[in-house]
C-alpha cells in the first residue's frame, strides 16, 4: 500500500535527531519531550504521517505560534520573554514548556515548570539546553511547510478515503503474528544433530559390502560436506527492528523457544536481561554442545526464564551442567521431551525426581549418561507411561543397563516404537519380548551387545513371531561380530519389503556385512536354484496338459 | 433442478453465484448461510463482503473452486502444519504483484479460509528471510515508530539472537 510511503526518515546523527522532517522539530520534539516520557517520542512521528487533517491544523495552529515566539525571542532578550498574556495565549501546555526558562516572575506555572525538567532523563532534551536556540534553522523548514506540505497531504488523503476499509496486513496483529511465526518455522534452525537417512561406512570395504558399487562406496565414505548457510543474521531479528508491533509479536515468538549453541551468544543473553525484562516462558529450552559451559552461566540463565510451559528439555552434550530438579517441577506434566546427553552430572536419582514431576514424557534420550542404571529405569517405568522413544546407548559403563530393567519398561510402555539400547547388557530375552510385546516398534539399535546371540536373530524369522515387527523400519546391530547365522535377518528384510512394503534398513558393521553379503550370495543361489528346477520339471513333463509340439505342427 | 447458488457480492458490487460447496470453503460464509438457513438451501442466497473488492474476490474463489475437493486437515497438529511448505499450486496462484496478494490475505482473514490465509502468510514469511529491517519496512511499506535509541537498545539486548 502507498498509504505509508514513508522511506525512514534521514537521520542527523550529530545528535540524534530526526530532521529534515517537516512535522518534527526539535522544538516541537521538545515539547513532546517533556509530556510524555522520551520513549513514546517516535510515536509522534507515525502519528503525524497518519493523523487526520484536524491534528494537521492543529500542529500548524502551533507552528505560526512557534514563529511567533521564535521571532520575538530573536528580538528580545532571552529572560524577558515571555509576557504573562503572551504565554497564556493558546493556555497549550506544551506550549508553556517550551517557554521554561521564563523567567517572568508572575507567572503562575512557574513553579510546575521547574519541576519538568525530572521528567525526562535525556540530558540533551531538557529545557536546560535550551531548544530555542536550535530554532531558527528549524524554523526554515517550517517556513516551506505550507508551500510544500499541502499539495503532498492532498494526494495522500483520497487515497486514504478510497481504500479506506484496506488495512495494512502488517498492521492486523493476528496475521502479522501468522507471519512471522512462519518466518521462524522456516528459518530457526533448532541445534539438533540432523539424523542420517543411515549411517556412514566405516571405511571404502564396508561401503563397497553395502552398495555394491564402488562410485557410490565412494561417494558414501567421503566426509558430508557441511552445506553452510549464507551468513545473515536470524529473519527474526530482523523482525525485532522493524517497528513496535513487528517487535512485539517477534519477541513473543523468540521467548517460546529458548536455544543456545554457543556459549558467547549465551552470556550476551545473561548480560542483557534486566530484572525488568519479561521473562522467557519457552515451549523449547535447548543447550547444544556448549562443552566447557559452567554451572554458574546456566543458573544465572534460568533464572530469567519461567518453565511452566516447557515441553522439551535439551541438554546436548553439555557435560558439566546439572539441571536442577525445580525446573521439572514447573514444567510438570507438560514435558514432553527430555533429551540430555553425555552428561556426567545426573544420576539414578535425578531420573527418578523428574519422573514423579513429569508423568507425560514420551521422548527420553539419555545417551552417553553413565550414572543412569536399571535402578532408575526400573523406577521410571512406573511412571512414565507415555514413552514412544527411549535411548539408552553408551560407550561405557553398559553393563549397568540390562535386561531386568528394560523387560520391565517394555511392558510398561506399550506404545514405544523407538529403543535405542547400544552397549547396554541386554540379552536376547530383550529382543524377544520386544518382538510379543511392542507392536509399533519401528526403529531398533542393539549396537554393540555383546551378550546377543543367534538365538535373537531367529527371532525375526519365527513362525510363532510371524506377526512381530511388522512395523519395524530400521535394525541396527552393528558391532556384533558374535552373531554368525544371518540368514534370519535376509529373510526378515524379504518379508518386509513383499509383505509389508517396507524397506528394512539393517546397519551392520564390516565383518557382519561381509557375512550378510555371503550368506546372501548363498541364498539367492539356492533359491535360483529352486526356480530352475522348477522350470526344468514344468519344461520336461510330457503330461503338463499341453500339445505335444509334433502334433501340432502335423495338425 | 438446477441446486441453488450462493451469490457473493463484492464491494463494488459485481456479483459472483458459486456452488454452495465452493463459497463454503470460507467458514464465515459456511456459518452465515447454515445460520439463515437451518433447513438447507432452497433458493439463490445472497451474501455481501463488503470488504473485498471484485478482482480480490474472483481471485479466492478461483482459488476455492480449486480446492472444491481438498480435504484439509483439522487445526490439531499446529507445529507440524507450520512447517509444510506452500503447496506448488498454490505457490502458483499467489505469484501475482504485492498488494494483490496483501489483498487476498486480508480476504482470506476476513472469510475465515485459513488455509488459504496459511498459504499467505507464509508467501509473505518467505519474503521476509534474508531482508534486513531497513529492507523490511521499504519493501512492506512500514513506518518505523522507534527512536534512534530505542532501536540501538533492542538491538542491544537482543543481540544473542542475532545470528543462531
Amino acid at each position: 500500500m502507498k498509504l505509508n510511503s514513508t522511506k525512514p526518515l534521514p537521520y542527523d546523527n550529530s545528535n540524534n535527531q530526526i530532521y529534515n522532517n517537516p512535522f518534527i522539530t526539535t522544538s516541537t520534539r521538545n515539547d513532546d519531550e517533556i509530556n510524555n516520557p522520551p520513549n513514546k517520542r517516535s510515536k509522534f512521528c507515525t502519528s503525524t504521517t497518519t493523523t487526520s487533517l484536524a491534528s494537521l491544523f492543529n500542529k500548524q495552529n502551533r507552528h505560526k505560534l512557534r514563529r511567533r515566539i521564535n521571532s520575538i525571542s530573536t528580538n528580545l532578550s532571552y529572560y524577558k520573554f515571555p509576557k504573562q498574556d503572551e504565554f497564556n495565549f493558546n493556555s497549550q501546555p506544551n506550549f508553556a514548556s517550551s517557554s521554561t526558562r521564563s523567567s517572568t516572575p508572575s507567572s503562575n506555572s512557574n513553579s510546575d515548570l521547574e519541576s519538568l525538567p525530572d521528567l525526562t532523563d535525556d540530558d540533551e532534551l531538557t529545557p536546560e539546553n535550551t531548544p530555542i536556540k536550535k530554532l531558527p534553522t528549524i524554523n526554515f523548514q517550517y517556513l516551506e511547510l505550507p508551500t510544500l506540505k499541502p499539495p503532498k497531504f492532498q494526494l495522500h488523503k483520497p487515497r486514504q478515503r478510497e481504500i479506506s476499509s484496506k488495512i495494512s496486513i502488517f498492521e492486523v496483529p493476528e496475521i502479522l503474528h501468522k507471519i512471522i511465526s512462519f518466518v521462524d518455522e522456516q528459518n530457526s534452525n533448532l541445534p539438533t544433530e540432523s539424523t542420517p537417512i543411515r549411517r556412514k561406512p566405516l571405511n571404502y570395504n564396508h561401503a563397497m559390502l553395502i552398495h555394491g558399487d564402488a562410485e557410490i562406496a565412494q561417494r558414501a565414505t567421503e566426509e558430508i560436506q557441511e552445506q553452510l548457510q549464507p551468513v545473515y543474521s536470524n529473519p527474526l531479528f530482523n523482525c525485532l527492528l522493524v517497528n513496535k508491533l513487528f517487535f512485539k509479536i517477534t519477541s513473543d515468538i523468540i521467548s517460546k523457544k529458548f536455544y543456545f549453541s554457543n556459549e558467547e551468544n549465551l552470556v550476551k543473553f545473561i548480560n542483557y536481561q534486566g530484572p525488568k525484562t519479561t521473562s522467557f516462558q519457552p515451549k523449547i529450552f535447548i543447550l547444544h554442545k556448549l562443552f566447557q559451559t559452567r554451572q554458574y552461566l546456566f543458573d544465572k540463565c534460568i533464572h530469567y526464564i519461567s518453565f511452566k510451559q516447557l515441553e522439551w528439555f535439551e541438554l546436548y552434550m553439555c557435560p558439566k551442567l546439572f539441571p536442577s530438579i525445580e525446573i521439572f517441577k514447573q514444567a510438570g506434566s507438560n514435558l514432553k521431551k527430555l533429551i540430555i546427553t553425555g552428561s556426567k552430572t545426573i544420576d539414578d536419582n535425578f531420573l527418578i525426581s523428574i519422573s514423579l514431576h513429569c508423568k507425560n514424557i514420551e521422548v527420553l534420550d539419555l545417551r552417553a549418561c553413565e550414572y543412569i542404571s536399571d535402578f532408575s529405569i526400573y523406577q521410571i517405568s512406573k511412571h512414565l507411561k507415555n514413552l514412544k522413544i527411549i535411548n539408552f546407548g553408551r560407550k561405557n559403563k553398559g553393563h549397568l543397563i540390562s535386561d531386568a530393567s528394560i523387560i520391565k519398561l517394555i511392558n510398561c510402555c506399550k506404545g514405544l516404537n523407538t529403543i535405542g539400547l547400544a552397549g547396554c547388557n541386554v540379552t536376547d530375552k530383550t529382543v524377544f519380548e520386544i518382538a510379543i510385546k511392542l507392536p509399533d516398534i519401528e526403529r531398533l539399535s542393539l549396537n554393540n551387545c555383546p551378550r546377543l546371540t543367534d538365538h535373537c536373530l531367529s527371532i525375526f524369522t519365527n513362525p510363532n513371531t510371524i506377526h512381530c515387527f511388522l512395523k519395524l523400519k530400521v535394525l541396527e546391530f552393528r558391532y556384533n561380530s558374535q552373531l554368525d547365522n544371518l540368514q534370519h535377518l535376509i529373510e526378515f528384510k524379504k518379508r518386509q519389503e513383499y509383505k509389508n512394503k517396507i524397506y528394512l534398513l539393517i546397519e551392520l558393521c564390516e565383518d557382519l556385512m561381509a557375512k550378510y553379503r555371503a550368506q546372501e550370495q548363498e541364498l539367492d543361489n539356492i533359491i535360483s536354484m529352486k526356480i530352475f528346477n522348477d522350470i526344468m520339471v514344468y519344461i520336461n513333463d510330457d503330461n503338463d496338459g499341453d500339445s505335444n509340439y509334433i502334433d501340432l505342427l502335423n495338425r | 433442478m438446477m441446486s441453488p447458488k450462493v451469490i457473493i457480492v463484492s464491494s463494488d458490487s459485481e456479483k459472483f453465484p458459486v456452488e454452495q460447496k465452493i463459497a463454503e470453503k470460507s467458514i464465515l460464509i459456511k456459518n452465515m448461510i447454515n445460520d439463515l438457513n437451518p433447513d438447507g438451501l432452497t433458493e439463490d442466497f445472497e451474501i455481501p463482503t463488503p470488504n473485498v473488492r471484485a478482482n480480490v474476490l474472483s481471485k479466492v474463489l478461483e482459488w476455492c473452486e480449486h480446492h472444491k475437493n481438498t480435504v484439509f486437515q483439522d487445526d490439531e497438529d499446529e507445529d507440524a502444519k507450520k512447517s509444510v511448505p506452500v503447496e506448488e499450486w498454490d505457490r502458483n496462484f499467489l505469484k501475482v504483484d504485492q498488494e494483490m496478494l496483501y489483498e487476498i490475505i486480508l480476504a482470506a482473514n476476513y472469510l475465515n479460509i485459513k488455509p488459504l490465509l496459511d498459504s499467505g502468510c507464509k508467501m509473505v514469511a518467505e519474503m521476509i528471510k534474508s531482508k534486513s529491517p531497513e529492507e523490511l519496512r521499504k519493501t512492506f511499506n512500514i513506518v518505523n515508530d522507534f527512536s534512534p535509541e530505542e532501536e540501538a537498545a533492542i538491538r542491544k539486548e537482543n543481540e544473542w539472537a542475532e545470528d543462531r
